[in-house]
């Protein structure tokens, strides 16, 4: 019993004197939905936050006060990020909450010139940060710009360039969908080379960032995913694009879905065939002979016929089976003009040297010094087959009925 | 003592939960890099090994702790120091462990909090229990263990589901050869396979010891499995290189879940595991320690001790180490080879080995 | 403390010793009948609903007789019947004489005092005064020490009526009365078996109320029996109005919210229990009739659980565990979650969650606890209410502070919704006992969570579910057949299965006479059947 007393006198008086340390009121936090970082000429971090204003974007009846905007962005310069973090509170009155943040970007000529390597290690130890966020690199111009862009279709921005960067992942296989996890993941891998997806900010900076661009139908201003950086130790050392950007993804085996189109090589009249590959599945194979390495990347994939303007008679097998080896020949191509483009940069962000890794671990050992020089010598093998599955609705195209 | 009312069932539930508890989270056998999940795997038989030397003891003195036949088998003068040695080392385990929970909870979600404070809670809570006899510990363990299986389950399917696992991150197997598996093999053997030492101390008090040997073996192959699982899980999600550098590794990568916006940062109910397996290893060593007290001092009931040893285990947990990095650098260093190979291995096989030798000689 | 209770168990016997002292003189019955008339009167202070009713009889001498009883607490019919039955005034008076002659008076009314239950003799005093207390009728003759006492018990009593706790769509629509005889007739006609066993004692110094002890011999466990019947007669108090005295009394343990005795007014409730090996324990004067054992699981159990389908019953019983568990945590986790892992809500909830507190004047922690503190104002206003006042609570309540406070942003929209559904789901199981323990741990529960988060609130369930499973219904584990996890109970616990697939009773309440039903009931198509028996009969 009196145990018991005192059992439950400790604990309660342990409750009641307990501060609330790590307690937030919803009203103290300020939501980060995306972080850009840049340096100043003077070598400072240049860090800008996009931050939501919930009453904007949520409503009940009483929060609709006035019109603003749905996210607002600060920006505040430091010589390390945390120091930023916390000085930026001279300017927004909540403590900045990160776990909910979904994209980071970092400024072109950072990573230029200093890489990511400074910039990850923060990322990752610090608690609150979300290693889900996808990373992205601004492409053409500075990161903060990009952050304070707002979109009539998607509240918050930030969310916007989420949404994008996944369903281009999903339906167009051009960019790769990095969050932090993997792009620290693939930093410390021997091999070393690091792919992301640029971004980039077309038209008035200054109109963009007036709420009024909301009521344009067609917006003067946007942002828009584009191209694919390379990254050799964490720095920046090119851009591929479109095409060559999703070859990277053909070979990383991510493609989901994209589309592949192709002239109709055995007919004079100009007609296009587009293709809709829904299965892809890429393996790679790195053979040693006698000291020659080799890497055969082997693809495998199917799809749909979805848009046809060639007079084909797509009743006939036969042309299935020209078409299937047609398109295989287009992506092929793709896929080897990107393998020379990223060899010539001596960078491996193809995941070449994890496979190689893999098969002769002990030749590895060997060869990962000089990695990106053999990398860029090696021969690589590019064999696709490709299946048309179906035609979709019609068989015969249209264009067979013109006169 | 009178004894308990332990079934089978339910000392299979406190053997599964103590091996898991913490190691679930902070992996054991990392340095053996790739390899880790087969240094977990071997560890494990080499523990069920151990488990076998521990049980046979027990079947020599059924009615005897591991330090009443130390008695028996040293002499009184030995024994009681080879005693006085074993409750230090549990009360040290019990307070190492108070302040592994401390540690991940003040780095992960209690970032602010003092761990004073976490952990006066947690003893507090482990003495309420521990109050109530091990039977009420046997009971919240199974009510727990279902939860924990639970949020195991549910973790593995939306970690399966979500397309985290690339199980190239594990290859190639063997990449450096045996070496390094087996120079990990002491730290994946005694932590946590040789820790089931403590119920060394509980076994004579609980009324169905032929269960036992089931329990024991099934619990730690099971868990053995599981936590082989857990590892190469956590390989195939976050790469090697991420997982060896983070301080709790199943942290990391239930953080990566996030199915459709809805199922996202679960890493809180890792945190949740761990407060779980830690409750049950903190306590069951900590049990341990209280049995061995009032057997070395012939205290009536060790209910009385529960008070002045938590706050000995409390007020250590806060002085064992300077800091975290000191902590874990113990833990990786010191522990493994100057703490729990000696008692684990070494004096249990001795002991049986003079035992069996003695045995003999009155038989002969 | 000891010395307080050495002390006062003194004081008791002493008392006690100096009551018997005084008590032994008087204890007996004069043989002068006015002497007693007048000691009645004097002992029942007068009261003007003590009926006594003179009578002369025989030739010579004229014995004097009295009859005695409390005018509301008989049925004035019986008492007719009796009195006359035993004067036998309805004979001739030639018969009379004849049957007289040679046998004194009070032989006489002995021998034909059979038109009522319960004749006896008695003769103490005290047995005297308690029989009239209790709506016997006492016939006192001049001259003889003893008197004779019949059964004419009656009065205002309420009929069997629908029961208004534990409501059923399906099943008996019967409720216990206060009666204890009553009560015991409601149960007998559901088991016709001589084994259905009651033994009644009397509880209460003052009150003398009747307890009865119910079980089925043979099934129901001995060790408990005894148990129980030790701790009633343990019992010194003066009065008992309710089995809820009994209930507190004898439980295993006090300081606990969770209640270890189940309670029922339902008499299918109770045959099922007597039926599964428990005791049952009436108590004239009330109709909720206790049962022990009992089990955690067992108050989310209704009688109907069993008159429908299982699956569906399955699904209902896990619906009230859910709503148990979601009425006891979700305030608390909401505290935690918004206000310590703000990070585990998805980010458009939380996006809404937090425009609505914008402008909240109070913490989120102060706002919840506000809320369902008004909640449980409203509901026990409007319990208490009568009907008519009840509705308008419900609407300033409901209405006024629900909207109002919303509409005036003194609290979050989210909030309301969070109280109203831990309101409702407090609601949905159906024992009120099992639900106060929520509505009160919810409190703490909420004051952990706002100081800890989610560790807070994991570290009290800690120590609820350890204190749940430290506490014994009669030596059975209350968290029984979970913790002690016991397979063969499972099948009917938070789930049903099929009745003829529960074969044996569960087996921490009794392990006597465990088969309760043939196996192979399996309720199939004729030729199906016929396989089955078949395949029996090669067993």
């Amino acid at each position: 019993m009196k145990q018991r007393i005192l059992f439950i006198g400790l604990f309660s008086a342990l409750i009641l004197l307990a501060g609330c340390w790590d307690q937030n009121e919803l009203e103290d936090i300020a939501l980060v939905m995306g972080m850009g970082i840049d340096k100043t000429e003077d070598g400072l971090y240049d860090v800008s936050f996009q931050i939501v204003n919930p009453a904007q974007v949520s409503g009940g009846e009483m929060s609709q006060t006035s019109k603003g905007t749905a996210v607002t962005t600060y920006r505040e310069t430091g010589q390390t990020l945390f120091e930023t973090i916390r000085k930026i509170s001279k300017e927004v009155p909540r403590k900045l909450n990160f776990s909910h943040m979904v994209v980071l970007i970092i400024g072109e000529s950072l990573a230029e010139d200093d890489g990511l390597f400074e910039v990850m290690d923060f990322t990752e130890r610090f608690y609150g940060f979300r290693s889900t966020a996808i990373v992205l690199i601004s492409k053409g111009g500075p990161a903060q710009p990009i952050l304070s862009i707002l979109n009539p279709m998607e509240k918050i921005p930030a969310m916007k360039i989420q949404e994008a960067s996944k369903k281009t992942a999903e339906v167009w296989g051009e960019t790769t969908d990095q969050n932090i996890n993997d792009v620290i993941q693939t930093l410390t891998t021997k091999s070393g080379g690091v792919s992301l997806s640029g971004i980039a900010l077309l038209g008035d900076m200054q109109e963009g960032q007036n709420s009024s661009i909301n009521e344009q139908a067609v917006p003067s201003t946007y942002i828009k995913l584009s191209g694919l950086a390379i990254l050799q130790n964490g720095k920046l050392k090119g851009w591929l694009e479109d095409t060559e950007a999703r070859g990277v993804s053909w070979v990383k085996n991510k493609i989901r879905k994209t589309v592949v189109t192709s002239t109709c090589e055995e007919e004079e009249d100009e007609g296009m065939i587009a293709v809709e590959v829904r299965n892809a599945n890429t393996k790679l194979k790195p053979t040693i002979n006698e000291g020659k390495r080799k890497i055969t990347v082997n693809i495998k994939s199917e799809g749909t016929l979805q848009e046809v303007t060639c007079p084909l008679d797509l009743t006939d097998p036969q042309v299935i089976i020209d078409l299937n080896k047609q398109l295989a020949k287009v992506i092929e191509e793709e896929v080897s003009t990107t393998v020379k483009t990223v060899q010539e940069q001596e960078t491996d962000i193809l995941g070449f040297g994890e496979a190689m890794n893999q098969r002769y671990p002990k030749e590895w050992k060997k060869m990962k010094e000089e990695w990106p020089t053999t990398f860029s010598e090696m021969d690589v093998e590019i064999n696709v087959d490709f299946f048309i599955r179906g035609t979709g609705l019609r068989t015969k195209p249209l264009i067979l009925e013109k006169k | 003592m009178e004894k308990a009312k332990v079934s089978g069932w339910q000392l299979f539930v406190l053997m599964l939960l103590f091996e898991l508890g913490t190691a679930i989270v902070i992996n054991p056998g990392l340095d053996a890099k790739k390899d880790a999940w087969l240094a977990v795997l071997l560890g494990m038989i080499i523990g069920l090994l151990l488990f076998v030397v521990y049980f046979a003891l027990y079947r020599l003195y059924p009615d005897l702790s591991l330090i009443g036949y130390g008695k028996k088998i040293l002499g009184k003068y030995a024994g009681m120091s080879l005693g006085i040695l074993y409750l230090f080392y549990f009360l040290y385990i019990a307070i190492r462990d108070l302040r592994d929970f401390g540690e991940l909870l003040t780095a992960s979600t209690y970032i602010y909090t003092p761990i004073f404070v976490i952990n006066t809670i947690m003893i507090l809570s482990v003495a309420f229990v521990l109050w109530h006899g091990i039977e009420v510990l046997a009971r919240t363990g199974e009510f727990f263990f279902v939860i924990l299986m639970l949020v195991g389950v549910v973790g593995t399917s939306l970690v399966l589901f979500s397309g985290q696992i690339d199980i190239n991150q594990l290859r190639p197997i063997l990449e450096n050869g045996w070496m390094p598996i087996i120079s990990t093999l002491p730290a994946t053997t005694t932590f946590p396979f040789g820790e089931i030492i403590v119920f060394t101390m509980l076994l004579p008090y609980l009324n169905h010891p032929r269960l036992c040997l089931k329990a024991g073996l099934s619990a730690m192959s099971i868990s053995g499995v599981l936590l082989t699982w857990v590892v190469a899980m956590d390989i195939a999600v976050l790469g090697i290189y991420v997982a060896s550098r983070s301080a709790f590794p199943l942290l990391s990568a239930i953080g990566l879940i996030d199915m459709a916006g809805l199922f996202q940062r679960l890493d809180v109910a890792v945190v949740l595991t761990l407060i779980i397996g830690g409750f049950f290893k903190i306590a069951i060593f900590f049990y341990a320690a209280l049995i061995s007290a009032t057997e070395l001092f012939h205290v009536k009931k060790y209910t009385s001790l529960i008070f002045p040893l938590s706050i000995i285990v409390l007020l250590s947990s806060m002085s064992v180490a300077s800091n975290s990095v000191d902590h874990i650098k113990k833990g990786v260093e010191l522990v493994p080879f100057h703490i729990h190979l000696p008692l684990q291995v070494g004096v249990p096989i001795i002991l049986l080995a003079i035992a069996l030798i003695r045995r003999r000689m009155k038989s002969h | 403390m000891n010395i307080w209770n050495r002390y006062k168990k003194k004081m008791q016997r002493n008392k006690k010793k100096d009551q018997d002292a005084s008590n032994e003189n008087e204890n007996s019955i004069d043989k002068n009948l006015s002497v007693n008339i007048n000691k009645l009167k004097q002992d029942l202070g007068d009261s003007s609903d003590l009926v006594i009713r003179h009578f002369e009889m025989g030739g010579e001498p004229l014995v004097e007789i009295a009859a005695v009883y409390m005018s509301g607490l008989v049925d004035e019919k019986n008492v007719n019947e009796f009195v006359s039955g035993a004067l036998n005034v309805e004979a001739s008076i030639e018969k009379r004489a004849q049957e007289y002659r040679g046998v004194n008076s009070f032989d006489f009314i002995k021998a034909h005092a059979h038109s009522v239950e319960k004749v006896t003799v008695v003769s103490e005093w005290d047995k005297l005064l308690l029989a009239v207390l209790s709506g016997y009728t006492v016939i006192l003759v001049d001259g003889y020490e003893e008197a004779i006492s019949g059964d004419t018990q009656g009065g205002e009593t309420r009929g069997v009526t629908e029961p208004s706790t534990q409501l059923v769509i399906r099943g008996p629509k019967v409720a216990f009365t206060e009666s204890l005889g009553t009560n015991i007739s409601l149960v007998r006609r559901y088991l016709k078996s001589p084994d259905l066993r009651f033994e009644t004692m009397q509880v209460g110094s003052i009150s003398k109320t009747d307890v009865a002890v119910m079980y089925m011999k043979g099934i129901a466990s001995e060790k408990v029996l005894r148990e129980i019947k030790k701790r009633l007669t343990k019992i010194e108090v003066e009065d008992i109005i309710d089995s809820g005295y009994i209930e507190q009394y004898i439980q295993d343990a006090s300081f606990t919210l969770f209640p270890t005795i189940y309670n029922s007014e339902r008499p299918d409730a109770i045959v099922g229990n007597l039926m599964e090996g428990r005791i049952a324990i009436i108590v004239d004067g009330t109709p909720f009739v206790l049962v022990a054992p009992a089990l955690f699981i067992q108050f989310f159990h209704t009688p109907s659980d069993y008159y429908q389908n299982f699956v569906i019953s399955s699904f209902l019983r896990l619906l009230r565990v859910i709503s148990f568990t979601i009425s006891l945590l979700t305030p608390s986790l909401y505290i935690a979650l918004t206000t310590f892992h703000p990070q585990m809500i998805p980010t458009p909830l939380l996006i809404s969650f937090a425009a609505q507190q914008e402008g909240v004047p109070f913490p989120l922690f102060m706002e919840v606890l506000i809320m369902e503190f008004t909640f449980e104002i409203i509901r026990e206003a409007g319990l208490r209410m009568p009907r008519a006042v009840g509705q308008a609570v419900s609407i300033v309540g409901g209405l006024v502070l629900g909207q109002a406070a919303v509409q005036a942003g003194i609290v979050s929209a989210t909030t309301i919704i969070v109280v109203a559904l831990t309101g409702i789901a407090s609601f949905a199981f159906p024992s009120y006992n099992m639900g106060v323990a929520p509505r009160i741990l919810r409190f703490s529960l909420m004051i952990i969570a706002g100081s800890f988060g989610l560790y807070g609130v994991l570290m009290a369930l800690f120590i609820l579910i350890a204190h749940m499973s430290s506490l014994r219904s009669f030596g059975t584990p209350y968290l029984s057949p979970f913790a002690p996890f016991i397979w063969s109970d499972i099948k009917d616990s938070i789930i049903r299965q099929p009745l003829w697939s529960m074969i044996t009773r569960p087996r921490l309440i009794s392990q006597q006479n465990v088969q309760r039903q043939e196996k192979g009931q399996k309720p199939a198509p004729p030729d199906a059947v016929d396989s089955n028996s078949n395949k029996e009969k090669g067993d």
